[in-house]
């Protein structure tokens, strides 16, 4: 169809519509985007008609007719626009389910709606909520970004370059991030093989998503081993590092944190704040293991000395301790609000009863003025 | 040219158009309707309706094919019979996309209880109690309509917020007496003596993955056991799913669930012109369109646009629609032949857009055999996208629109 020819078809369409509701949808041809042809198109139908046209942005998988609606108030414009472009075949999908489920809303527009797509969201959408394209007043091929503003400055109405993003766009762009937990690494061949297959599928689908929709976090919520066993945390080394290459996401922008499968017990056996039962406080005394860190205690601070029970020495950084024998496997920052363990200010201590007799306090906790 | 500057003839190509918007909302007075229309179909689910007051009936079928218009219908006339009905648009007070039994049964009852005066104090009380327990609704407010109304206001919260659809399915699973398809079966129960019939509409709407969940796998197959009788609109795509059968355990005319196109051909080994589909398409044209403006639509350009349909409702007045443009374009005050080809142009060219060669194979067999395959899901693909029309007899044939005919023609011209 010659452009003027479309121009002319949507005049007649805004103007028979009359601010009833009627879905037009604009489709580019290819996999161009077609939000920069907001602008120049918009420039052209308030030439064509004296038409008031309200750009209501880009579409998100989270914004379906509900939303459109909201947003295109009766009364408020003759004519609404709005770009279509899912990002990905999951973000197509997502949309889909909401341009099925919320059909019913589109009868609530206040006016006209234009919906401008390319071939390639047109026939993602199509393949997932053909029911909605049966709603749709005409469908019509939209020219090319260049064509639009070629005409638009034939027609000497300004190509519309720079207008303001409309109201279903963002504020800011999306974050995306990709969020993990619970692979249980383990080192038996079989389970080591069974879980390869999985995510060298899922670093394919990555690979695969990169260019369409590329990731700006990496959050692993817990449970990366197994038992916390060395070798298990080198495997998840492996995979990380693998999972940063395919995504491009930088190790800083990597978090982990630990899940109770992230414990090795074994070697933790000892991390108790306080000894359950008697034979276990007897335990804890014979077993030479069991204080490793005592003996890096600086002369004169040593528990006995105090008079105090001895303190729960191992946790915490011991360094034969837990979390010394299995340290994060890349570096990377913290979720917000967690910080980890700064043993140097032992924050700890200001906060846990003292252990001695009533009154008794640690040394660090007294004013310094009365030392 | 804004609407209030529009000439007395453009204004009433105006009204024209907007009359076959497929967002047009024809209402439920029955003024647009046809009675003709699918008119066995009907005949067999009233037919069913009456002679088995606990009848549970499935009605699928092609989008836009006229389920909708058909059951409003039928709500209409069971209502004029004295029974009890309620009408629960899913579209309209659940979120479709991500429904639950749940949800479903509470919108039933919040339509049941609109439609009660009387209802015994102890039910009320518990359906009160109930809304209680989401800290909705305070014990012992009001009577059937104060708790429909709070139930509407509660399936709303839910139908906008996920977590509220959580936290209520989350109350549920843990204890199982605060299912309120018990207060549901009790509301029926006590509606006996009036026949209730509960209608759901919008089911169809459901994403095929999430209706093969929704229907085929769980053992509690929507409303299909209680007292009452109960129409279900449910997505094309079960019929083509294997465990079909077993739906056709459990609702009476599983068999003969899909609504079909207006069948404007017959056909018997071979397709011919059926003059009867032609006139129940050209009653629904006439139905729409008010008096003053009748004479703004050539019988020819009627008759060319219900060919171009292929029978299916919705995208006659869609064509139609759209050729009331192509005039105001041509600066013609009248709709012609020659709008409607315009118009099958531009449908044509959207099937170009989401042609994909896979369908090729599957719509030459439909073109010279009448017959659909459902090979890698290609036929509920043609199905739902209206590459396909469906008609039944006693069997399914198939048959192409003009504007796909005219497509598979140039692509296989172009191969030649």
């Amino acid at each position: 169809m010659p452009l003027g020819h479309l121009i002319d078809e949507l005049s007649a369409t805004i103007a028979l519509a009359a601010g009833s509701p009627t879905i037009v949808l604009l489709v580019g041809v290819g996999d161009a985007s077609v939000e920069p042809a907001r602008a120049p198109l918009k420039a052209l139908l308030q030439a064509a008609g004296s038409f008031r046209v309200q750009d209501l942005g880009q579409v998100t998988p989270e914004r379906g007719p509900r939303a459109w609606a909201g947003a295109a108030s009766a009364g408020a414009a003759d004519v609404f626009m709005l770009a279509c472009e899912p990002t990905s075949e999951l973000a197509a999908r997502s949309l889909a389910r909401r341009l099925n489920g919320e059909r019913e809303h589109l009868r609530q527009l206040g006016g006209p709606l234009l919906l401008l797509m390319n071939t390639v969201s047109e026939r993602e959408l199509r393949q997932f909520a053909p029911d909605f394209f049966t709603w749709v007043g005409s469908a019509l091929e939209l020219p090319t970004v260049e064509e639009l503003r070629a005409l638009a400055a034939a027609r000497d109405v300004g190509s519309g370059i720079g207008d303001a993003a409309g109201v279903l766009t963002p504020a800011s762009p999306a974050v995306r991030f990709l969020h993990l937990s619970d692979i249980h690494f383990k080192t038996d061949a079989v389970s080591a093989r069974d879980l390869r297959k999985v995510l060298d599928g899922l670093l394919r689908y990555l690979d695969g998503d990169r260019a369409q929709a590329p990731l700006d976090l990496v959050c692993f919520t817990g449970d990366l081993a197994f038992s916390g066993d060395t070798r298990e945390y080198e495997a998840a080394s492996a995979f990380l590092r693998d999972l940063l290459a395919t995504t491009g996401v930088p190790a800083s922008r990597l978090f982990v944190v630990p899940g109770n499968h992230d414990v090795a017990r074994r070697a933790g056996k000892w991390l108790l704040r306080t000894p359950a039962t008697a034979h276990q406080a007897e335990e804890f005394f014979l077993d030479p293991g069991s204080r490793p860190g005592r003996a890096r205690l600086p002369k004169g601070k040593s528990a006995g000395r105090s008079g105090r029970p001895p303190k729960p020495v191992c946790r915490g950084g011991g360094h034969n301790s837990a979390e010394r024998r299995h340290p994060p496997p890349i570096r990377g920052g913290t979720m917000g609000g967690f910080q980890p363990l700064d043993t140097s200010k032992n924050t700890l201590r200001k906060t846990r009863p003292p252990w001695g007799a009533a009154g008794s306090t640690s040394r660090s906790s007294r004013p310094t003025g009365r030392r | 040219m804004a609407a209030n500057r529009l000439t007395e003839a453009q204004a009433k190509l105006s009204a024209l158009s907007r009359a076959f918007d497929p967002l047009f909302v024809p209402g439920d007075d029955g003024r647009f309707y046809v009675e003709t229309v699918h008119h066995a179909f009907r005949q067999q689910l009233e037919v069913s309706l009456a002679f088995n007051p606990n009848s549970k009936l499935l009605v699928a079928g092609q989008p836009g094919c006229g389920k909708t218009t058909l059951l409003t219908r039928i709500a209409a006339h069971l209502r004029e019979a004295g029974r009890q009905v309620a009408f629960v648009n899913l579209e309209l007070v659940a979120a479709v996309q991500d429904l639950s039994l749940l949800e479903l049964h509470l919108a039933t009852l919040a339509e049941l209880l609109t439609e009660v005066d009387a209802l015994a104090p102890d039910l009320v009380a518990d359906v009160g109690v109930w809304l209680a327990s989401f800290g909705r609704h305070q014990v012992g407010q009001g009577g059937s309509k104060a708790l429909a109304e709070a139930l509407t206001r509660l399936l709303s919260l839910s139908r906008d917020d996920p977590s509220v659809r959580r936290e209520m399915r989350e109350m549920v699973r843990s204890n199982a007496a605060m299912d309120p398809l018990r207060l549901l079966h009790r509301l029926l129960r006590e509606l006996e003596p009036r026949l209730p019939v509960v209608i759901l509409d919008g089911l169809d709407k459901m994403p095929p993955e999430q209706a093969r969940v929704f229907f085929l796998e769980s053992s509690n197959k929507p409303l299909a056991d209680g007292p009452g009788a109960a129409v279900l609109t449910m997505p094309l795509s079960i019929v083509y799913e294997a465990q079909f059968n077993q739906l056709r355990e459990r609702y009476l005319n599983a068999d003969n669930a899909i609504v079909p196109a207006v069948k404007i051909y017959t056909f018997d080994g071979v397709r011919t012109r059926n003059e009867q589909g032609y006139e129940v398409l050209r009653q629904i044209v006439e139905a729409r369109v008010a008096p003053d403006v009748a004479d703004l639509l050539e019988d020819d350009a009627i008759n060319r646009a219900i060919e171009a349909s292929g029978g299916n409702i919705r995208e006659l007045a869609r064509i139609i629609h759209a050729s009331v443009i192509k005039t105001v374009i041509r600066g013609a005050h009248r709709v012609e032949t020659i709008d409607v080809e315009a118009v099958i142009i531009d449908q044509r060219e959207s099937y170009r857009r989401a042609f994909k060669e896979r369908f090729l194979p599957a719509l030459r067999r439909v073109r010279d055999k009448f017959e659909l395959e459902n090979e890698d899901d290609v036929g509920k693909d043609l199905l739902y996208g209206l590459w396909v029309v469906e008609y039944r007899n006693e069997r399914a044939w198939y048959s192409l629109p003009v504007a796909v005919e005219k497509l598979i023609g140039q692509i296989e011209k172009g191969r030649r």
